[in-house]
């Protein structure tokens, strides 16, 4: 059976727990696009995050049928992978030589210019994040989910997802800042380019 | 507007995916303010530079290496558990009622099913007369057919009196002499001899059989029961369900 990328999610999990490979393929081919952005945005590294990505699928169709299928399946996808992160994080630290590419972009002294610039140094920053953190704001932020699924993939007050992902901002921004990622505002930059790119590209 | 109101408007209107740069209120306090105009900027910059991050692409073979992996150890998902208390209610109600209905069967049986305990050197004239009649099939007809001109005699123990004696087997069950005597009380080979006399030579060797058995393995005396009547096959018929 071929599947494509509109078919029905509950008839692809039914056929996935029935063990169609086919239909497997077809949900890791929808979701790796997230799942992979998450894991990348949170590790920093390339490998590190395709291995946590594959460890994620691997884990949500051995645990398929704990799925609610009431429930929506992102964040309960996203969920697993933020946590496949974390645990991977951890691991990280207690690595005795950690050669990640984040430090190699830290030798980097913020000259240069631009959009890819700016970039890299969220990237930075969000590795200096602690884990919960940055996997609340980037499931807010980035995946686009509300607070309300957001507290439920993770398993945690409402409040406290809030609390994470307001003081995720102030550090991220304080991150930048110490780096010389914000040029000093002026009061006429208000209306500058730079500014007006940075919040229309924002929403 | 203090600088810790314009922090928690700018949450609040993050929070809704508001632009802040649009919202008055904030932007006339970050006018006059260098450092809540510098965090207004700031939080731009990063959701500027978090929608420019470029994420590399997967191989092909990601998905194909992940299905390879999780394939093996999918286990088909579970019923759910309110199906499963259902099946089981259902599996439980069943197995009473068909244990009720055995019980039921074996008293109903019981009482309607007398057992008669004929002579065995005796043929049956149930089988004579259909013998005569039929000579090829009447060996295979049960008792039960034909004309019944000689009732069969009274019954003298039913399997109601053995269910009802039953309880009581244990303490009578002094050896497996007499417990085996108290089984023959049946007589259920009589009636399967009356349906097939070829049985006849073998009940009569495992009669031999059997006498000798008894005759080697000594056994304590009872004096208080009278010695057993001992029927055409060598089984002893007495106590309290012995028959003549």
């Amino acid at each position: 059976m071929t599947w494509r990328s509109h078919d029905d999610l509950h008839t692809l999990v039914r056929h996935c727990l029935a063990g169609d490979q086919a239909a497997m393929l077809a949900l890791v081919e929808r979701f790796r696009g997230p799942v992979f952005g998450l894991c990348y945005r949170m590790l920093g590294q390339r490998q590190d995050a395709e291995d946590a990505a594959q460890e994620t699928f691997v884990r949500v169709l051995k645990n398929l049928h704990r799925w609610d299928a009431e429930r929506d399946f992102m964040p309960w996808l996203l969920a697993i992978a933020g946590n496949r992160c974390r645990t991977a994080l951890a691991s990280r630290k207690r690595r005795p030589v950690a050669e990640s590419m984040v430090e190699l972009i830290a030798d980097d002294t913020p000259d240069r210019c631009g959009a890819d610039q700016l970039a890299e140094e969220v990237h930075l920053a969000l590795a200096d994040l602690r884990p919960e953190y940055s996997q609340a704001f980037l499931l807010f932020h980035n995946q686009e989910l509300s607070y309300a699924e957001i507290a439920q993939a993770m398993e945690v007050p409402l409040g406290t997802i809030k609390t994470w992902v307001h003081r995720a901002r102030r550090a991220l921004i304080d991150h930048l800042s110490r780096r010389g990622a914000i040029p000093e505002p002026s009061p006429s930059r208000q209306n500058s380019p730079h500014f007006a790119l940075a919040t229309s590209t924002s929403h | 507007m203090h600088c810790s109101d314009f922090h928690r408007r700018l949450d609040t209107v993050l929070d809704d995916r508001q632009n802040p740069a649009a919202d008055p209120i904030l932007t006339a306090h970050a006018a006059s303010c260098h450092s809540c105009r510098r965090y207004l900027h700031g939080q731009a910059a990063l959701l500027a530079g978090l929608s420019r991050m470029q994420t590399p692409t997967l191989d092909a073979s990601f998905s194909r290496r992940v299905v390879v992996l999780a394939a093996p150890a999918i286990r088909p998902a579970r019923a759910p558990r309110r199906l499963r208390r259902i099946s089981w209610a259902l599996g439980v109600a069943l197995s009473s009622a068909a244990a009720t209905l055995l019980a039921i069967s074996i008293v109903w049986y019981a009482h309607r099913r007398d057992l008669a305990v004929v002579d065995a050197n005796q043929a049956p004239p149930q089988v004579e007369g259909l013998r005569s009649r039929f000579p090829r099939i009447a060996w295979l007809a049960p008792p039960y057919f034909g004309p019944k001109s000689n009732p069969r005699p009274a019954p003298k123990i039913t399997i109601a009196d053995v269910l009802l004696e039953s309880p009581r087997w244990p303490s009578r069950w002094h050896g497996y002499r007499d417990a085996l005597d108290e089984w023959a009380i049946a007589e259920r080979l009589e009636e399967f001899e009356q349906l097939s006399p070829a049985i006849r030579p073998l009940r009569a060797s495992l009669a031999v059989i059997w006498d000798t058995l008894c005759r080697t393995i000594p056994i304590a005396t009872r004096n208080d029961s009278p010695s057993p009547a001992r029927d055409g096959t060598g089984f002893f018929l007495h106590g309290p369900l012995g028959v003549a």
